[in-house]
């Protein structure tokens, strides 16, 4: 029985190994011939094999080197700017052009992708069609200051102190309001960085922001890969310290990265954490000890909806590490389900900073009457704390508790966090093998059948397998989409139990036949060879079926047979 | 009497906004939307050019992106057609005093093509553009090694307010053409036109030599005054140009809210045609003359013009010297005296004494500025005679 366990295992293993030699140049340098084979014992360096190298850092290709188009009506910025490419926006493309409706569109594309909160239109429409909300005075319709109208900049200095819990009231002058969330990414970029610079983030992140920081800029995120694996004092998965940031600031270092600025994001986009302010004291005291900037993106500040989550903004601190390199934002697009309505503010007391950021807003205008409905909206406090807060915390609750029970009935393992619109799901056991192509494949199987979830790549995530799914959404588009994903992922896994059984009768017929090494050096005679991908998916499958692994160790095979493990060792050592 | 707006319809358009803004709102209006500006609103764009330009084509609503404001549209055109330290053609003075800045993004020079004040031979009038100086200023930027990109033309133009003949306007498509320039053309005070002079469109020239390579630039500021909405428009049959431009439009997209309003403003063609444009014109015409008149009253020279919200005024003879010091002198001591105007030199201008000034206002607001003005070119005036 371990007998045949053996040979199975050895047997996809050569497989592999000659699918390899298949695929590369003639001296691969393998060891040839029958008599090692057979007296092989396992690779252990193959057998703790990782999972597939980790991702580029910026998830466009490399334009300046080799641009994927060149067009001759555009300047080679142009050309960069054209072929970047993101995920996001192929799932959001795909979306847009097959919106799932009830009554309309039943079979179109149902998007738990796109984080927008669409549980509270009635009532923010109900606020916003208000009669207070419909001035035309003569400065809304002209040229406004284009750091926002004083009396909208009175009034979110005003709502900041409030809900930030700021210590001493904040000052209008320290904030400027402008088109939304990326425009601020995108002005900051431009101006503490110049072409070339980096920021560091912690990865997985909201992948927007790399398309935010490059496109005028061209400044690139330097990521802090976390996994999802707790090593030493983690706490949590994908945990971020100061001792990654600091390694990834060196690594940055070596490769003539200059790195000017770190973003944080409060609560987190995608994995939904809320930060300790111990943990963000810590992350503040790092970057003024490099001097860095902190771009600290508050933007899901209110829309954490269990008491016991804890959210603390950094204004809300007695005392910043640097005051001039911190620079908080915050726009209506999460926390009041607003995206559309595009506004966006800065606070910061750093003067040349927002003078700066002041010479690019004109580019980012909001319209007078806009400007004039927010501030209306965020000087209702009565409404937002007995109407809105309340009510949409607890749909938010609500429609959370629905995914995750969902999840948990599938066997999915998520992170359970309170805050935002999503969850960061953990779907690596229905990828084939770990790989991204795998995800990818299965991202677009989810598309084909109809509900859109933003795979980790989107994300810059380093380990394949994990999704982001959104919850805030009306209950019947949930179990739409839930239903359309559990579909999905029942047919996978009965394409891999099938493929399982496949592969293993296909080994057991070869183990029947008299010489292995026909397997090694033929591989073509086979009818379907099954893939390099496949092969190491079954033997993976194979070590975690059986203890073989832990009776046959290396140490073991080098006592039992020393002459052989001498040759052996000789010949890996090329 | 400097910033550039329309004050002198407010009342109008309030009016008919007010009446659009009362109404329902929809879901998509706080959602994200299409970076490019939502299909309806670009279909009703598209028909509003198609009809106002008189274009041999109709406008396709694909060809059109929406941003927040032109000069939003400039940057990103700017940003994709050119790489860091390109030039662009404009003959000044232009409103390009603003286009550096709008350059922060893209960090373009402009190379002035400078028109002069005497006609010379073979020019209709003063501050005429003509293809022999597109020619030498190419010259000039070859020698001081700048890559021109492109050409950028006002038309109607800014601060002159005068209107590119059909002829000109083809001539300098031809030229661009021959040298592979794109055309930039910025017509956004094509409503604003105060007297009857025939106005031509690009879209309605029945040849264009490299369609490819044109781009067209409106807005809602300017002809509707509402600079404050933030609604500007780029039309170009480019499709590269256009993916590279749509990629950076999520820094400027036009709210959703907005795009609804101006949706609904577009689709009455009755108001837009019969009452809007007719009162707009009547009252920029009546502004134009007079403030004409009574910068004539004072000695001050204007050039005929017959677009825009503004007109172009001769100061060289209060300027205690031919210099630009003078013409700030000047300025400084107008802006003493509460009236700000603009002057030429923030036009790229190449002769002091140039000054460009708002008349976009009530009647009221522009004697009072006319007798501020009075005062002050008063006191220059003789200030000059005790020199002279």
């Amino acid at each position: 029985m371990e007998r045949e366990h053996e040979l199975r295992m050895f047997t996809v293993f050569a497989q592999m190994v000659s699918s390899l030699r298949a695929d590369s140049s003639p001296d691969f340098g393998l060891v040839h011939g029958l008599q090692m084979a057979d007296r092989w014992g396992e690779d252990s360096k193959l057998m703790k094999g990782k999972a597939s190298a980790r991702p580029p850092s910026n998830p466009s290709p490399d334009p300046d080197n080799s641009p994927e188009r060149i067009s001759p009506y555009l300047s080679k910025r142009g050309n960069r700017i054209s072929n970047f490419y993101n995920i996001m926006n192929e799932g959001y493309i795909a979306y847009v052009a097959d919106k799932y409706d009830e009554d309309k569109n039943p079979n179109g594309i149902v998007n738990l992708g796109t984080s927008e909160n669409k549980l509270c239109f009635d009532l923010l429409s109900k606020r916003l069609t208000q009669s207070d909300m419909h001035q035309i005075d003569p400065p809304l319709l002209q040229y406004p200051d284009w750091r926002g109208h004083p009396f909208i900049r009175e009034e979110f200095a005003r709502f900041f102190t409030y809900y930030c819990k700021a210590p001493a009231p904040l000052k209008p002058e320290n904030v400027i309001v402008i088109n939304g969330g990326g425009s601020l990414f995108c002005s900051l970029a431009a101006v503490l960085c110049d072409p070339g610079d980096g920021i560091l983030i912690a990865t997985p992140y909201y992948g927007a922001i790399s398309m935010h920081v490059m496109l005028y800029s061209n400044v690139r995120l330097v990521p802090v890969h976390l996994e999802s694996r707790m090593t030493g004092s983690d706490t949590r998965p994908f945990h971020l310290t100061v001792e990654r940031l600091e390694k990834s600031l060196q690594d940055a270092k070596m490769e003539d990265v200059r790195v000017r600025a770190l973003i944080l994001m409060n609560p987190h986009n995608p994995l939904a954490d809320v930060y300790s302010p111990t943990e963000m004291k810590d992350f503040l005291e790092f970057a003024k000890r490099h001097e860095l900037h902190v771009i600290v993106d508050e933007v899901y500040m209110l829309s954490v909806f269990e008491e016991t989550a804890q959210y603390h903004s950094v204004l809300s601190f007695d005392r910043l590490p640097d005051p001039q390199r911190t620079h908080v934002m915050w726009a209506l697009s999460k926390d009041f389900a607003a995206s559309g309505i595009r506004v966006g503010s800065l606070y910061t007391e750093n003067q040349d900073v927002l003078s700066a950021v002041a010479q690019l807003a004109f580019l980012h205008g909001v319209p007078g009457p806009t400007q004039h409905k927010v501030a209306q909206l965020l000087r209702d406090r009565d409404w937002i704390n007995q109407t809105f807060l309340q009510t949409n915390r607890a749909r938010l609750k609500a429609a959370h508790k629905y995914v995750t029970d969902e999840l948990k009935e599938l066997g999915i393992p998520f992170l359970n966090r309170h805050a935002a619109f999503f969850v960061w799901a953990d779907f690596r056991r229905y990828l084939k093998t770990l790989s991204f192509e795998e995800e990818l494949l299965l991202w677009r199987r989810f598309v084909n059948n109809k509900v859109l979830i933003i795979c980790g790549k989107a994300f810059e995530c380093c380990e394949p397998g994990w999704f982001r799914i959104i919850f805030s959404d009306k209950t019947y588009r949930l179990q739409l989409g839930m239903q359309r994903l559990q579909k999905v992922l029942k047919e996978v896994e009965q394409e891999m139990q099938s493929e399982d059984k496949l592969l293993l009768s296909q080994l057991d017929a070869e183990c029947k036949a008299d010489i292995v090494e026909e397997t090694v050096l033929h591989p073509s005679s086979q009818e379907k060879a099954p893939g390099l991908d496949g092969l190491i998916g079954l033997l993976k499958r194979q070590m975690q079926s059986s203890d073989w692994l832990q009776k046959h160790t290396v140490e073991q095979f080098a006592q039992d047979n020393p002459e052989v493990f001498e040759v052996f060792s000789r010949l890996a050592g090329k | 009497m400097g910033l550039s707006e329309n004050k002198i319809c407010y009342d109008v358009i309030a009016e008919r906004v007010s009446k659009i803004i009362m109404g329902n709102m929809e879901p998509e209006a706080l959602h994200y939307a299409d970076h490019q500006g939502i299909k309806s609103f670009r279909e009703e764009i598209a028909n509003f050019l198609t009809e106002q330009t008189a274009s041999t084509n109709p406008v396709n609503a694909d060809h059109v992106i929406v941003m927040n404001g032109c000069c939003s549209v400039f940057a990103t055109l700017a940003t994709a057609l050119f790489d860091p330290g390109d030039g662009y053609l404009i003959p000044t003075p232009s409103y390009c005093g603003v286009y550096p800045q709008m350059c922060k993004y893209a960090d373009l020079r402009p190379v002035h093509v400078p028109l002069q004040s005497k006609a010379f031979s073979g020019e209709i009038h003063a501050f005429q553009l003509t293809i022999q100086k597109l020619e030498d200023a190419l010259q000039i930027a070859r020698v001081q090694n700048i890559r021109v990109r492109a050409l950028v033309l006002l038309n109607p133009n800014n601060p002159l307010g005068t209107i590119y003949s059909q002829e000109l306007l083809l001539g300098c498509l031809q030229f661009a053409h021959r040298l592979k320039l794109h055309v930039i053309i910025d017509e956004m005070y094509m409503l604003s036109i105060h007297d009857d002079t025939p106005f031509t469109s690009v879209l309605s020239l029945k040849e264009v030599p490299d369609p490819q390579r044109l781009h067209y630039i409106w807005g809602f500021s300017k002809d509707f005054a509402m600079g404050g909405f933030r609604c500007g428009v780029l039309f170009t049959m480019n499709k590269e140009v256009k993916t590279a431009v749509t990629q950076l439009a999520v820094f400027h997209q036009c709210p959703v809210l907005v795009q609804h309003i101006l949706t609904q403003l577009l689709f009455d063609k009755d108001w837009i045609n019969c009452v809007y444009l007719v009162k707009n014109k009547k009252r920029l015409g009546e502004s134009y003359r007079l403030m004409f008149n009574g910068l004539a009253a004072l000695g001050v020279p204007v050039l005929k013009s017959s677009a825009g919200l503004f007109v172009w005024a001769d100061f060289r003879k209060f300027l205690s010297s031919p210099t630009f010091e003078a013409e700030e002198e000047l300025w400084q001591s107008l802006v003493k005296a509460k009236v700000f105007i603009s002057p030429g030199k923030s036009y790229g201008c190449c002769e002091p004494g140039w000054f460009r000034i708002v008349c976009s206002f009530p009647k009221e607001v522009i004697s009072i500025g006319g007798r501020k003005n009075q005062a002050t070119s008063m006191f220059f005036h003789g200030k000059a005679d005790n020199e002279a």
